[in-house]
């Protein structure tokens, strides 16, 4: 049999039309021809009536005409490419109707690989728009990359290597490094705005003059930037609002600049308005900004204290190590001439991007290697899928080629199919896309850096949708192309088995599906494993009881509360009225919340030893708090007493330490009745050892424990203060009462972030919670797809033994032979992917390391669940079509033979 | 037919091709005889033009054709206004109208003046 259309040449119009054949070209000459012809002879026929001879006549007719071979050329062409283009429309139009007949005929196949494209490409798509968002996309800034983040490395004292710094060191390294174009620096704090409605507390971040138009270089969009002398100390206030908060509080009225704001009871005058698009990456809740007004000079925050956050700007042409050592050097300098202060401390320079995402980025990168993982899985399951497909149409296809179907004709069409199931997966795909992304932007955890600005990233996208489409096209076309190039016999031969493909097709399938086992395997690991960090890191002692407890913060100002006096007279009225509130059991101040990462520090000096020798200074973090805290947030005395109404400013000086700090300076002895004196030794005032209390968390669930030790509020008051209130009551409800009480005492007080314990802890937990519930998703995703994979490769092989089961029943096989044939089958698979599985795991679980709380990268009680929930889940999905292959009737099987 | 027949402008033929059809199926001779005669001979129909502008209505379904046997028996191909093809020359008359009277308007104040 030739490969030529069998219906050619002259057919009936009904032939060509039944066979969908465009008309002949060859036909077309033949009618443009005859066409011109009849006129020619219409024309010549009047002529002729007018008088002409027919000679003449036709002549004439043919003069008139012009050109006659020259239109008759350019029409025939121009009708054979419009029938060319008809033909090609014709053609797809059919293999689009032929494709969507395959799909719907194929419902399980198709909505199994539509899944499968649209899940890859939507899980991967939303997860690397945020990973991009956050580490990838460029910051709002001219010249980003010279931006410098300045901490104090305090490693050498056994402290963190990115500590807040201090106006000395900071005016110091500003005036002496050359590395730098501008320095800035900033903090931040809230401020009781009145005179607009009711009191209410607004963020303002605090700068030095340069930092918003030097470092960062925004300009104004209105009025103008901080002059020189506005950042001095006792400079009068001004502000230069955000672009929200012009809107928001002052209804974007342009008119408002030199006008004033009253902030803690002083005023302020508004300079100007920041650009709608200024998205500062540090205090990104700001609604106004104001100079600092701090000088060098100034005691407040100075040397050897931590309270500054420092950027600088890189000089062009400089590099971020060129400004570290020339840092370093300054920073020798400062020790030699500060010894008390300064010795063992550092400047730690970062990259504004890296000190930004420095928390996040182990756990953006594991997610994106998760990215990654379910790609793959993906695009072997759609590989899988079509190749599966490829082979059990080898008869068809070799049918439709020895009806005269062309190899070109052949790939179109499966190119149709392809881009059809593509098509609507990658459709579905981007819809879960936009919804995924608008997902995680939601339930990321607060404070996650630039978060806001993520959106689905069309290059993704299509990246995605690519690389499926290609991996589908590689392995589904190639195959069944080569199954119907094979010669016709064989495949009509094999008849209904169709086992075109054959072995090859066969080892092809498995090698997937193992390593789509194995895949899945990896990503399951990890999930597996943060799960049980993340209830190892819930289980971890707090040191103190979060049930029950609200908290707030008051903040009094300078003005009404200028000394000790009035300060402690407000508070022990607040403390007593609160107190009196039904249902609330415990009432206590503090000025460090724990969990909330903030506190202060300073160096001691025990009575009777040796003063520490410089740099090795001994060093502990502090909170004033009130008697009633201990009882408020649960924490527990390990020894002596906890701190009394009667630690008074005139009683003798006491303090309570934390366990960790009577270990590492108590050792062998009792820390109680021993004296220790904070600050510096020059005039000392020691305090009495009281009690040791159980160790708090204040940095974070997984922090290391840190020393610490409280004083009496009493003792030392300061302006700013949280109240921890521990009740059976419902904290909302609690919180109007709350407001109301302190109303009654100061009606322009403003009381800030009324936020129950519980919440604060679920806070610190946020960005844990987030990366284990997203690998999580992940992990289910992969098993999903590698589940589907494993059961379309079994059924389908099961379907193109069912003939060779018949013969063995037949034979008298029993149903448990052939189902323990096909399960062995399918075991071995899955037993090669999971050893494949467990050694990637162990590869790449590693460098998990740092999300890890209290659980081994190679955790064998992980490894061995994972392996187990595998092995049966795939138990499963090869038992549906065993129990099916095992109910063959062995004789309807060998009829059809 | 002298040599002060006009030439088409160009897209008219269309037009009229359009219009010859609205009066009923015709081949591409009558088609030439029936604008000589609607315009007094006034208007010069290329043959030459003619049955591509005929063949590329047909290719946009303006017109449709088939294969029929002229009034002395001999094939010819007709040609017949589709639904499409009517709405076409609606629409045609329409433009050709105002953008006639604009002209004649314009070249009618040159004259006063």
């Amino acid at each position: 049999m030739t490969r030529r259309p069998f219906p050619s040449g002259d057919e009936d119009p009904r032939t060509r039309r039944a066979f969908r054949m465009p008309p002949e070209a060859r036909g077309l000459e033949d009618e443009v021809d005859e066409e011109l012809r009849f006129h020619l002879a219409r024309k010549a026929e009047r002529l002729m009536r007018e008088g002409m001879s027919e000679q003449e006549a036709r002549a004439e007719a043919l003069r008139r005409f012009g050109d006659v071979d020259l239109v008759k050329e350019r029409m025939t062409r121009e009708g054979a490419m419009e029938m060319k283009r008809l033909a090609w429309w014709d053609r797809l139009r059919q293999d689009v109707r032929y494709a969507l007949r395959q799909m719907v005929r194929n419902p399980g196949f198709t909505v199994v690989t539509v899944l499968t494209v649209a899940l890859g490409i939507g899980a991967t798509t939303s997860i690397f728009s945020v990973v991009d968002g956050i580490l990838f996309r460029p910051l709002p800034f001219p010249n980003p990359g010279q931006l410098t983040v300045v901490w104090a490395d305090m490693t050498r004292r056994g402290g963190p290597v990115d500590e807040w710094t201090n106006f000395a060191d900071y005016y110091d390294l500003k005036e002496r490094a050359h590395s730098f174009q501008a320095m800035g620096a900033w903090g931040g704090d809230p401020l009781t705005l009145t005179g607009h409605g009711d009191p209410q507390d607004i963020t303002v971040g605090l700068v030095t003059r340069g930092t918003l138009s030097d470092v960062l270089r925004v300009t104004p969009s209105l009025g103008r930037g901080f002059s020189a002398e506005e950042d001095v100390p006792g400079a009068p206030g001004v502000v230069l609002l955000t672009d929200g908060f012009w809107r928001r509080a002052l209804g974007g009225d342009p008119s408002v600049v030199g006008e004033s704001l009253t902030l803690n009871d002083a005023p302020y005058t508004i300079i100007g308005v920041l650009p709608a698009d200024f998205d500062p990456p540090f205090m990104t809740n700001a609604d106004v900004w104001s100079p600092m007004r701090v000088s060098a000079a100034d005691n407040f925050c100075g040397r050897g204290n931590a309270c500054l956050h420092v950027i600088a700007r890189l000089s062009d042409g400089v590099t971020l190590d060129a400004a570290r050592v020339e840092a370093t050097d300054i920073a020798r300098q400062l020790e030699r001439e500060h010894p008390q202060a300064n010795a063992n401390v550092g400047f730690t320079l970062r990259s504004f991007r890296d000190d930004m995402v420095a928390d996040a980025r182990t756990a953006l990168l594991v997610l994106l290697g998760a990215v990654v993982f379910v790609l793959l899985i993906a695009c072997v399951n759609v590989a899988n899928l079509l190749l599966a497909r490829a082979s059990s149409r080898g008869t068809e296809l070799g049918v439709r080629a020895a009806l005269g179907a062309g190899r070109r004709r052949l790939t179109g069409q499966l190119l149709t199919e392809s881009a059809l199931l593509a098509l609507v997966g990658g459709g579905l795909g981007m819809a879960l896309a936009r919804i995924g992304t608008a997902f995680l932007v939601r339930i990321a955890p607060a404070g996650t850096p630039r978060i806001e600005g993520v959106h689905v990233d069309g290059r993704v996208l299509g990246f995605a949708i690519g690389i499926i489409a290609v991996s589908g096209l590689l392995f589904g076309l190639g195959p069944s192309l080569r199954s119907a190039r094979r010669d016709l016999t064989s495949a009509l031969r094999e008849g209904g088995r169709g086992s075109a493909g054959g072995v090859r097709g066969m080892r092809a399938r498995n090698v997937l599906v193992s390593g789509q086992v194995a895949l899945a395997m990896v990503l399951l690991v990890g999930s597996g494993l943060l799960v049980r960090s993340f209830q190892n890191l819930r289980a971890r002692d707090l040191g103190f009881q979060p049930g029950g407890v609200v908290t707030l913060q008051l903040g009094m100002p300078q003005s009404r509360y200028p000394d000790a006096n009035t300060r402690r007279a407000f508070l022990h009225d607040v403390e007593a009225r609160l107190g009196a509130i039904p249902g609330v059991d415990a009432v206590g101040g503090t000025s460090w919340l724990p969990l909330t990462g903030f506190g202060s520090d300073a160096t001691f000096n025990i009575q009777g030893r040796p003063l520490p020798p410089p740099g090795q200074n001994h060093a502990v973090w502090f909170r004033r708090v009130t008697p009633g805290y201990r009882a408020a947030m649960g924490i527990r005395l390990q020894a002596g007493r906890w701190l009394t109404v009667g630690d008074d400013e005139t009683a003798p000086p006491v303090v309570v330490i934390n366990e960790g700090m009577a270990r590492r300076y108590f050792p062998d002895e009792s820390p109680l009745g021993k004296r220790i004196n904070l600050g510096g030794p020059d005039r000392p005032t020691w305090r009495e050892i009281v009690g040791v209390v159980a160790e708090a968390r204040y940095f974070g669930v997984r922090g290391d424990s840190r020393d610490a030790l409280y004083l009496p509020y009493d003792q030392a008051p300061s302006p700013t203060v949280f109240l921890v209130l521990r009740s059976t009551r419902d904290p909302a409800a609690l919180a109007g009462e709350i407001r109301g009480t302190v109303a009654e005492i100061d009606p322009s007080m403003a009381v800030a972030e009324i936020r129950s314990m519980e919440s604060i802890v679920a806070d610190a937990l946020g960005p844990d919670r987030f990366v284990t519930l997203l690998i999580g998703l992940f992990a289910a995703v992969a098993l999903a797809l590698a589940v589907v994979g494993l059961y379309g490769v079994v059924s389908y092989g099961v379907g193109q033994r069912l003939s060779e089961m018949g013969v063995r029943m037949a034979l008298g096989a029993e149903g448990a032979d052939i189902r323990r044939l096909v399960l062995r089958q399918s075991s071995t698979l899955v037993l090669f992917g999971l050893a494949l599985g467990v050694a990637g795991a162990t590869a790449v679980t590693r460098m998990m390391k740092n999300l890890l709380f209290g659980v081994n990268a190679t955790d064998p009680w992980t490894f061995g669940v994972v392996a187990l929930l595998l092995a049966v889940v795939a138990l499963v999905a090869s038992a549906v079509p065993a129990l099916r292959a095992s109910r063959v009737d062995p004789i309807r099987v060998l009829r059809t033979e | 037919m002298g040599d002060d027949n006009l030439g088409l402008l160009r897209g008219t033929l269309d037009l009229l091709i359009l219009k010859a059809l609205a009066t009923g199926e015709k081949h591409g001779y009558a088609v030439s005889e029936w604008i000589e005669a609607a315009t007094d001979g006034s208007l010069l129909v290329e043959e030459g033009t003619l049955y591509p502008a005929l063949h590329r209505l047909a290719r946009k379904r303006l017109i449709g054709a088939t294969w029929g046997v002229s009034e002395n028996n001999r094939r010819a191909k007709y040609y017949t206004l589709t639904a499409a093809g009517q709405k076409q020359l609606e629409e045609e008359t329409t433009t050709w109208r105002r953008y006639s009277d604009a002209v004649e308007k314009a070249l009618a104040e040159g004259g006063a003046g």
